[in-house]
């Protein structure tokens, strides 16, 4: 038996306060990931949006949202779609726009009467490409090759369902098929996997009306969390591929250089007569917002738990070690050094701190199944999972403290 | 061989409440003996067991055990001549309940970096001269005192020291215990080893070899 093993041991002596303090300091970091989540969060959406801040835009969400038909039913129609489609707004009333990013999606199946397995099927096209770049595993480019046999696509990290270089048949809703009254047909395709994004994988998403943040520009589209593979594909191939895709509606509508501001409220006025508009400084605004209140909410709850916890961990600590005391003074008369005593009341301390943080990165990772991260309650990034190593470092740290002074102060 | 001179120990030495436990003592305890200390309560007993077992060091003076003087070993050296070189039993047993009778005794054998086969051919070694070779998987908590004691005195031997040292080990058992805990340390001075017994008993005190009795720090 080793001298870890001897502490672990000891530890065992002390069960039920130290089950205690593991619990509530895995309580604490969860809730920190929680508080750095959201932050992470907004920090990760500011920074996509970053190239396209560098251009004056203002953002169009429409009041009402439809679709031309239903997909998976062939004869299903929408008479009020035609409505809404009459009262949109016409673009090209807008004046000294260079770009209008307008995100598309369709949809795909395993086979060609609409059962199996479904795909959503995202369709990137030039301007969402450069102003929204793709983040992917193994930095694959998504300048797809000119190849007519397939359709170059892109899946998210986490689909295990999928592989890079993996090629699938797949049957996508055919152009012009999407008209009122008329059925859907499906084409079938040849999809070629060429790439991956990354998990969590944010992807332009214009649908949601308001004043919206940074954040409401993006959507996760992670398999984890849609439940469904989702394909990226650029719109060049798809339109070569004879492939319909909707518009998501919600329009980034990105404006000359040299555009005026009465220009800039001009449009934003036409715009307005129709949806939501919400200018770049809105964005930033409604983002600094954001995570103000995020901290203001949330950092005062996390900083008062902390203390409780800290406070039973040092407790804990103190239990522990008056309470071993007697079994280091045996140690020391069997040839332990006194030091090595402390260096065993350490490890103890270090074995809870590491045992409440496996059982917290195991209630994140469940957290996934329970679809925690689609309301941002968690969104384990890299520095989320670095800010609760920090926070479990500070733990152990500030628990040691009273161990050392107890066995410094007591003579073997 | 032990040999002590001028031994003194003085704590919170020049303070209001200063206490010299030990006065100058100057002893020789020759290998193989079997020697009991006696003296009344304060006389300084304890005090001379820990500083010769390697707990506790002297404020002047020194202790050379077979030629070495511990009295001037860094903490690492004392630390390996309590682990190898002398054996401790106690009143109180100072058993650890958290562990068997096993990992008890195998305790000085870890803290000396034995390899873990070598360690269980000494600790079975001295549980069978102990005669409590069947008790290696019990807890401390389900043994008698006797048991306890002899598990005490197997951790002592179990790393083949040149001393034992038992500050008072019958104090906590009766008499018909005590005589066989005795007939244990007896069987251990018989192997070679030097057997140094703190005793009020006068019972145990007078079948050892030797007598040794202390008052206010010094040998009478």
């Amino acid at each position: 038996m080793s001298k870890l093993k001897l502490g672990l041991k000891l530890l065992r002596s002390n069960a039920v306060p130290n089950i205690i303090v593991a619990m509530q300091l895995t309580v604490v970091v969860i809730l920190c990931c929680n508080l750095l989540s959201q932050l992470d969060l907004l920090l990760l959406c500011n920074t996509k949006i970053e190239k396209i801040n560098g251009e004056e835009y203002s953002v169009f969400l429409p009041y009402s949202e439809y679709s031309f038909t239903d997909v998976s039913d062939k004869n299903s129609f929408d008479p009020g779609n035609i409505d809404i489609l009459k009262n949109s707004l016409d673009f090209s009333d807008l004046s000294d726009i260079k770009y209008i990013i307008d995100v598309k999606y369709t949809e795909a199946y395993e086979s060609d009467n609409f059962s199996g397995k479904a795909y959503d099927v995202l369709v990137y096209d030039e301007a969402c490409i450069e102003y929204f770049p793709i983040a992917t595993k193994g930095n694959a480019a998504f300048n797809l090759e000119d190849d007519n046999e397939y359709i170059d696509a892109f899946i998210t990290s986490g689909d295990s369902s999928l592989s890079v270089g993996d090629t699938v048949s797949l049957y996508l809703v055919e152009s012009g098929n999407i008209t009122p009254g008329k059925p859907v047909e499906l084409i079938q395709r040849k999809v070629r996997i060429k790439g991956e994004i990354k998990d969590p994988a944010y992807m332009l998403h214009l649908t949601t009306g308001g004043n919206i943040n940074s954040v409401d520009l993006f959507e996760n589209v992670s398999k984890s969390i849609s439940g469904l593979t989702t394909l990226i594909i650029d719109e060049k191939q798809a339109i070569a591929g004879n492939l319909s895709c909707q518009s998501q509606q919600g329009r980034i509508v990105v404006y000359d250089k040299d555009i005026s501001l009465a220009t800039v409220q001009k449009n934003e006025k036409l715009m307005a007569s129709k949806g939501y508009v919400v200018s770049k400084a809105q964005i930033k605004a409604n983002s600094d917002e954001a995570k103000s209140w995020v901290m203001e909410t949330y950092f005062p709850k996390v900083c008062f738990l902390l203390l409780v916890a800290l406070t039973g961990m040092i407790a804990a600590a103190i239990i522990n070690t008056s309470g071993t005391l007697k079994a280091f003074r045996i140690f020391y008369i069997c040839g332990c050094r006194w030091k090595d005593c402390i260096k065993i009341s350490l490890i103890n301390t270090a074995v809870i701190t590491i045992i409440a943080g496996l059982i917290s990165f195991l209630l994140l990772k469940i957290s996934y199944f329970f679809n925690l991260s689609t309301y941002g309650f968690i969104f384990t990034s890299a520095n989320t999972y670095m800010g609760c190593i920090l926070v479990l470092l500070l733990f152990w740290i500030v628990s040691t403290i009273a161990p050392m002074v107890i066995l410094r102060k007591n003579k073997p | 061989m032990i040999t002590i001179e001028k031994l003194s120990k003085v704590y919170n030495q020049g303070m209001p409440d200063e206490v010299r436990a030990l006065d100058e003592i100057c002893l020789t305890i020759n290998d193989g003996e079997l020697v009991a200390i006696v003296g009344a309560s304060g006389a300084g007993k304890s005090t001379l067991m820990h500083i010769i077992c390697g707990a506790d060091k002297a404020t002047d003076g020194i202790v050379a055990v077979n030629g070495c003087n511990i009295s001037s070993l860094n903490d690492k050296a004392l630390s390996e001549y309590r682990s190898k070189k002398v054996g401790t039993v106690f009143q109180d047993f100072a058993l650890i309940n958290e562990l068997t009778v096993y990992e008890n005794v195998e305790l000085p054998l870890i803290f000396s970096n034995m390899k873990s086969k070598e360690r269980k051919n000494k600790v079975q070694d001295a549980l069978e001269k102990m005669k409590i070779g069947n008790l290696g998987k019990r807890k401390i908590t389900q043994l008698s005192g006797g048991q306890k004691q002899r598990t005490a005195i197997a951790r002592a031997i179990a790393n083949d020291p040149l001393v034992v040292l038992a500050d008072e080990p019958t104090g906590a058992l009766d008499s018909k215990t005590g005589n066989i805990i005795f007939s244990c340390f007896k069987e251990i001075n018989e192997m070679g080893k030097t057997v140094i017994i703190i005793t009020h008993n006068n019972n145990i005190s007078q079948r050892c070899d030797r007598l040794i009795q202390l008052k206010d720090g010094r040998i009478v």
